[in-house]
């Protein structure tokens, strides 16, 4: 029996998005993916509050960050995540097209556990999401707390 | 006496000895004889006393009888007596009545007897003597006898006498030689060691002390005496040793001469080396050899008047062995040299010294004709603040003809000039001798203004005034300062819109990784899942329009990560380190495995050194010249790579060969634009990038980009990195 795990994705772009879900649902990942549109939306599910209030308790098994978005961006909601004691534990990935130095150095400094440039190139793309999904969703052991459903 | 005085010590003692001796002796022996002759004369004259007693008490008888035959027997008993030689008996009356005679010896007797007595004669003693009977005289007696005895006696007390003087004497002489060791022997060593002193002149001779006497004193006193002297004479060596060296080796020629043959006595190392004659031939002349003709006169009348002790004899001119005629400032002296009247001179070679005054006059004309045209002013300010001197040029700065200004005081002409600066520091010079240098902005009357550059010196007369007029000067450098000014803000300002501009720039590079990326990510997953999802639907053409799709967004992802490294080549910071191109090369070459699949490439790998340079970018220069390399050699059935490096003093140079299309040189110039492409994407795919970064990195690096092509024979890139020494 496999445990499966929430994957939560904070990406703007709804292209993106699909295409994330997209590579996801290649190796059955998809369903348990919660997506959210901005950098609010991704702090509200964490905390619990807005329209994530009623949601069960658990941190994600890893979450996919996108550097670019409204409200409030990438590289603020890795600030509070990994300044908060609740939070710091969850494995964060910053899925992202930039490849600036700068967001690289920022972002290391802050305690992102990986950093993938999306590639150009669609199956390329489809590889390095579905590695993620599956390095993090599956082999990847949580830390504890983090929401667990048998499927 | 005078012979005993030239004897020695010790000669003189053995004499003294000797002749002490000897008078002693004889002396003595002298008294004993004489005593000795007087006790036996006594006894020879009361022996004969007695026996003529005896014999008129025998012939008592004879003479009354007159039996003279008896007396006479009487008197031959004297043959036992052998010294007396007669005898004989007179009457009362006087008549000689018997006689004796030594046998074999003839006698006169005296015709008449003497009265009583006892004397010599003829070496002989004679004797008369009354022969009575109670009282009544009968006859005398007459008996005379030779002092042979006395002789005798006297004879071998002589004997005795000169035994007793051979001994003595051989006594006194042994005790003399003895004495003379213990006495004569110190003194004789102090006489030699003295004789030694004087004849050598060496003082460090010490006598030995040998007896504790009045000698050995002696010898000490000596001793001690012969240390003063020594030190006494060393102290007078080195005096006059010094003495010696101010002649010998004073830097002026000096000599001296005797005053009545006018012939050099000595001359000193300055003298022969000046002259150029050596101490032989000095001493071979006198002082007229060594002036010229026509100053021999003038010599001998100098000499005549006969200069008293120290004397400045003026200048003269002498004459060098070579001819040379020289002008020598002369100061005498008389003294004593050797016994002889003669002077002292010190002679100093004034030649120059006189050459130099003429030149000082003239130089003094040429002087004021330099300062009468100098392109500057000049001016000669009296302790008054009169002027005493100006050039034109001096006047025309002041605006005045030089009659008006001369002799009248600064005051005068310009009032209220004793206020300025200037003239503070005119004063300064002119009464604390201070020279000063400044820029002065002097305030014409008329109411304009003009800068100067002023030294002022002080001078023995005032002050000295150099002044250049340098108002131009000053107005330039004023509009240049203004723009210097403006230039400065301009710069700020550039340098603030570039800044500007920079983040603009960091914004859109940003921008464009982020954004443009998204769009053609999206067209490619797109295109991909429309040719997943709607293979069946689409026709060939169709499926072919969306391959199209997919492959042009690839490539225009392609071309904005070129593009954003290029950026960013110029942008980001340079980290340099050591690195090693060999290592760097061969990564590069295995990360390019899948570009050399099915290729057969021979890699020539030269020595490569180790650089200062930022590895990452390094890594990019390799990476985009070995895949150009392996790129251009594609048609190739055998590629040939080669990679090598040229070690230069300063800097390393990095050549990369290949065997490929080449390119024409005719374009070299564009080879490292950015987008700039000698071939068509059709015959080779490249972007145009590549090349670009190249030498953006390499020019980072401080070194310089080439490349040297001909079409279809291959291409050679070369760059090179600066090496720090050390």
């Amino acid at each position: 029996m496999d445990l499966f795990k929430n994957i939560l994705l904070a990406e703007d772009n709804p292209k993106d998005v699909e295409l994330t879900l997209e590579a996801l649902a290649e190796h059955k990942l998809a369903n348990d993916v919660i997506v959210v549109n901005d950098g609010a939306d991704a702090l509200d599910y964490l905390y619990r509050r807005g329209r994530y209030e009623s949601r069960s308790a658990g941190n994600p098994a890893v979450i996919l960050l996108d550097l670019k978005m409204p409200k409030v961006d990438g590289i603020q909601v890795l600030k509070t995540i990994k300044g908060d004691e609740r939070l710091k534990t969850i494995p964060v990935v910053v899925l992202t097209s930039s490849r600036e130095e700068q967001d690289l150095v920022e972002t290391y400094r802050l305690g992102v556990n990986a950093y993938v440039v999306k590639p150009v190139e669609f199956q390329e793309f489809l590889k390095a999401v579905s590695q993620l999904g599956i390095f993090w969703a599956l082999i990847n052991e949580p830390p504890p707390g983090t929401d667990r459903r048998l499927q | 006496m005078k012979f005993f005085d030239n004897k020695s010590i010790s000669t003189k003692l053995k004499l003294v000895i000797l002749s002490t001796t000897l008078l002693s002796v004889v002396f003595v022996f002298a008294g004993f004889f004489i005593y000795e002759r007087i006790t036996f004369r006594k006894i020879t004259v009361n022996d004969l006393e007695t026996k003529g007693s005896i014999i008129g008490e025998n012939v008592n008888a004879a003479l009354a009888f007159r039996d003279s035959s008896d007396a006479a027997r009487v008197l031959s008993s004297l043959r036992s007596q052998p010294r007396i030689i007669s005898a004989a008996i007179y009457d009362n009356s006087g008549k000689l009545f018997a006689t004796y005679v030594r046998p074999n010896q003839s006698a006169v007797f005296p015709d008449r007897p003497e009265s009583e007595s006892v004397y010599y004669q003829d070496d002989d003693l004679i004797l008369f003597k009354a022969i009575s009977v109670n009282e009544q005289r009968i006859g005398t007696i007459y008996i005379r006898t030779d002092l042979l005895n006395e002789t005798e006696r006297f004879w071998s007390y002589l004997q005795i006498a000169l035994l007793v003087l051979i001994g003595s004497l051989a006594i006194a002489y042994t005790v003399a030689t003895v004495l003379e060791r213990n006495i004569s022997k110190p003194i004789t060593n102090l006489a030699s060691t003295v004789q030694d002193v004087s004849q050598r002149q060496d003082y460090s001779i010490r006598t030995s002390r040998t007896t504790n006497d009045e000698t050995g004193f002696l010898a000490d006193a000596f001793n001690q005496m012969l240390a003063q002297i020594q030190e006494r004479d060393s102290i007078l060596q080195q005096s006059e040793e010094r003495y010696r060296n101010l002649f010998d080796y004073n830097p002026l020629p000096m000599w001296v001469f005797d005053a009545a043959t006018l012939a050099f006595l000595e001359v000193n190392e300055a003298a022969v080396n000046h002259y150029g004659y050596s101490r032989e031939e000095f001493l071979r002349m006198t002082i007229k050899d060594i002036r010229p003709q026509e100053e021999v006169p003038r010599l001998l009348n100098d000499i005549q008047q006969h200069h008293q002790g120290h004397d400045d004899a003026g200048i003269w001119k002498h004459r060098k062995k070579d001819g040379t005629i020289i002008d020598v400032e002369i100061t005498s002296h008389e003294l004593v040299f050797a016994g002889t009247e003669a002077k002292l001179v010190l002679a100093n070679d004034v030649t120059e010294r006189k050459r130099a005054e003429e030149g000082l006059k003239n130089a003094e004309k040429r002087y004021r004709t330099t300062l009468d045209n100098l392109q500057e002013g000049c001016q000669i300010i009296s302790f008054d603040y009169r002027y005493l001197y100006l050039n034109d040029v001096a006047a025309k700065q002041g605006r005045y003809p030089k009659e008006k200004l001369l002799g009248k005081t600064m005051m005068e002409i310009y009032p209220g000039i004793d206020a300025s600066p200037f003239f503070n520091q005119l004063r300064r010079c002119l009464e604390e001798h201070r020279s000063h240098h400044m820029e002065n902005e002097f305030a014409y009357p008329d109411g304009s203004v003009g800068w100067f550059d002023l030294n002022i010196e002080p001078i023995p007369e005032g002050a000295f005034i150099l002044s250049i007029d340098i108002t131009k000067e000053k107005q330039q450098e004023k509009e240049l300062k203004t723009y210097r000014e403006q230039l400065e803000e301009l710069v700020e300002q550039r340098t603030q819109q570039l800044e500007i501009v920079n983040k603009e720039l960091e914004a859109f590079s940003y921008s464009v990784s982020h954004d443009l990326r998204a769009p053609l990510r999206h067209i490619d997953g797109f295109a991909e899942l429309l040719r997943k999802n709607a293979a069946e639907s689409l026709d060939e053409k169709g499926r072919r329009y969306v391959s199209v799709i997919s492959e042009s967004a690839k490539q225009m992802g392609t071309l904005i990560d070129e593009l954003l490294v290029f950026s960013r080549m110029g942008r980001t910071e340079m980290r340099s380190s050591k690195i090693s191109t060999r290592n760097l090369v061969r990564e590069t070459i295995s990360q390019l495995e899948k570009e050399t699949e099915n290729r057969i490439i021979e890699w020539k790998i030269g020595t490569l050194p180790d650089v200062e340079a930022d590895s990452s970018m390094l890594r990019l220069v390799f990476q985009n010249l070995i895949s150009n390399a392996i790129k251009y050699t594609g048609t190739r059935e055998r590629a040939v790579i080669e990679i090598d490096s040229i070690n230069k003093d300063n800097e390393t140079v990095i050549l990369v060969r290949d065997n490929g299309v080449g390119f024409d040189m005719m374009y070299k110039d564009k080879l490292f634009g950015v987008f700039q492409r000698l071939h068509s994407a059709a015959e080779f795919e490249g972007t145009g990038i590549g090349l670009a970064n190249v030498r953006r990195i390499v020019q980072r690096h401080g070194g310089i980009v080439w490349a040297e092509s001909e079409i279809n024979k291959g291409a050679t890139f070369y760059f090179s990195i600066p090496q720090k020494k050390g």
